[in-house]
């Protein structure tokens, strides 16, 4: 192979352009789940991160031994539980202008530094589903995703109501790193698990399926049958490798993520994560091709309008 | 007003500023090549960490990953789900001789919209507090003391934590059964209150 054949691949993956559609889909869709994420933090706000709560900040400052400096708003006001309070109403409107594309980059970069620095104040409480949120959010910055279906975007096009597919073409690397956030976490995952144990034997469905606190709603049978729950793990060390590997392959993808979409959704009716499925199944939007989102954006803008 | 400048592009007000769009046009490659391959090696350092020289590439680099908070890790449930149950309580006892006994919202007896809520008291509780993080302990304490005093002149003196647990039963004699009760304990902290602890508390 010569160097210029991989020098030409390089370039047309990171430097092709294409519509900003589906990010801008994703934009929308990450920005109510971070909304969801803010509200649902309300009921219990100040035990996580007040000043009187389970967590101090000097906890954290002892966890890493002082090795690191964070990116932490509210270490300009610690222990305030004032400023804390508006911090709070500061990231739902930041959520929120994320969500409608008004200031898009902005509002993407103040959603990042609210989660990061919520993450900073008290790192125990969060789960997988709020790394990705981060580190997705961190990568969003970088998109041109306020281009299409946002009010930024609205001033700039001639005709708003014109099809979904005739955005400006834009820089296509940003949504490469969200793509490969995505594949990071099935990789990384699917690694993991194949260096043995109960996932190779075909009993950590069996086993994970028996963790009270995770437990949400009931399947009868399903985890009693030692085939079935055979079948299960081993289909999810599947799935998870496809889902950095097939899923690039256009003839595959579709039926890669139509086969993630129930297997997440299985999860989270069987499993107390709030959020994580649905970050996940969000994030295959970014798989879509720009023609077919479009299409599907138009079908249902025909039927809402049928309805009104 | 409308932008007399075509070679302004919205969003690039401050690039412009700076840069001519040749020079822009030159540079921005190399930047942001620099930028992917950065982040793309940091993330393979840090996600698949088995090399001694691996570890001295994080060990260099982890100011910069922790500050933005960009560490990740996605083992959950690898290399197997975790094999136990498990609970915390907590047991005051207040300055005349009376004890109180405390827990947390525990998922399993919370309704389902409830428990979406609650969650994170199970990743702070279950996840982290119950096993690996003594340092939470202390500070567990003192919140239960802090939530716990509720009568003027007689203030919570000590709070001693207990984790139960029980194991998963391996699926070849757990299938059809149900759970072992979580009735293996251990003491985790006895903690003896200080004035300052309970500093602003008001008490009803």
């Amino acid at each position: 192979m010569r160097l210029s054949v991989i020098l030409t691949a390089w370039n047309e993956f990171w430097y092709s352009e294409t519509s900003p559609l589906s990010v801008a889909v994703y934009r929308i869709l990450l920005g109510l789940l971070m909304m969801a994420f803010v509200l649902l933090l309300i009921p219990d706000f100040f035990v996580y991160f007040g000043s009187q709560g389970i967590c101090s900040n000097q906890a954290v400052a002892d966890w890493v031994n002082g090795r690191s400096v964070f990116l932490n708003v509210l270490s300009f006001a610690p222990d305030n539980d004032k400023f804390l309070a508006a911090f709070h109403c500061f990231f739902f409107l930041a959520a929120l202008s994320l969500t409608l594309g008004y200031k898009t980059r902005f509002a993407a970069a103040a959603c990042f530094v609210c989660l990061t620095t919520l993450y900073h104040r008290d790192p125990f409480i969060f789960n997988s589903g709020d790394t990705y949120l981060r580190v997705s959010t961190f990568w969003l910055i970088f998109s041109a995703s306020g281009e299409a279906l946002s009010l930024d975007g609205r001033a700039k096009r001639a005709n708003p109501q014109a099809n979904f597919d005739n955005y400006r073409l834009v820089s296509i690397w940003p949504l490469r790193l969200l793509q490969l956030q995505l594949c990071t976490v099935y990789c990384h995952t699917f690694f993991c698990k194949i260096v043995g144990g109960p996932w190779i034997e075909g009993t950590a469905v069996f086993t994970s399926s028996r963790l009270e606190d995770l437990q949400r709603l009931p399947i009868p049978f399903i985890f009693e049958n030692r085939l079935i729950i055979a079948f299960l793990s081993w289909s999810t060390l599947f799935l998870e490798c496809s889902l950095w590997t097939l899923i690039w392959i256009k003839e595959f993808r579709y039926w890669v993520i139509a086969m993630a979409v129930i297997f997440h959704l299985t999860i989270d009716w069987t499993m107390n994560i709030p959020l994580f499925e649905y970050l996940m199944i969000i994030s295959y939007v970014l798989f879509i091709d720009n023609h077919d989102l479009a299409r599907m954006l138009t079908s249902l803008r025909k039927k809402l309008k049928h309805r009104v | 007003m409308p932008n007399n400048n075509p070679e302004k592009r919205p969003g690039q007000s401050i690039l412009s500023e700076l840069l001519s769009p040749q020079e822009w046009t030159r540079i921005r490659k190399p930047i942001i090549n620099t930028f992917i391959i950065f982040h793309g090696l940091l993330n393979y350092c840090y996600l698949f960490n088995n090399h001694p020289y691996i570890n001295n590439v994080n060990h260099f680099f982890f100011g910069y990953y922790t500050f933005l908070g960009l560490e990740q890790a996605w083992n959950v449930f690898a290399p197997g789900p975790r094999d136990t149950n498990a609970h915390l309580t907590a047991i005051i006892t207040y300055a005349d001789g009376t004890t109180r006994l405390w827990t947390y919202p525990r998922m399993e007896r919370l309704d389902f919209f409830t428990k979406i809520a609650k969650e994170r008291y199970r990743k702070f509780f279950n996840d982290n507090a119950a096993w690996s993080m003594p340092l939470l302990w202390p500070e567990i304490a003192r919140y239960v003391a802090r939530v716990s005093y509720d009568a003027p002149g007689n203030p919570p003196v000590i709070v001693s934590l207990t984790r139960f647990h029980s194991r998963v039963l391996p699926m070849e004699v757990g299938l059809g059964k149900p759970n072992l009760p979580q009735s293996e304990a251990k003491s985790l902290i006895v903690y003896t209150v200080k004035p300052e602890d309970l500093a602003g508390v008001k008490v009803k």
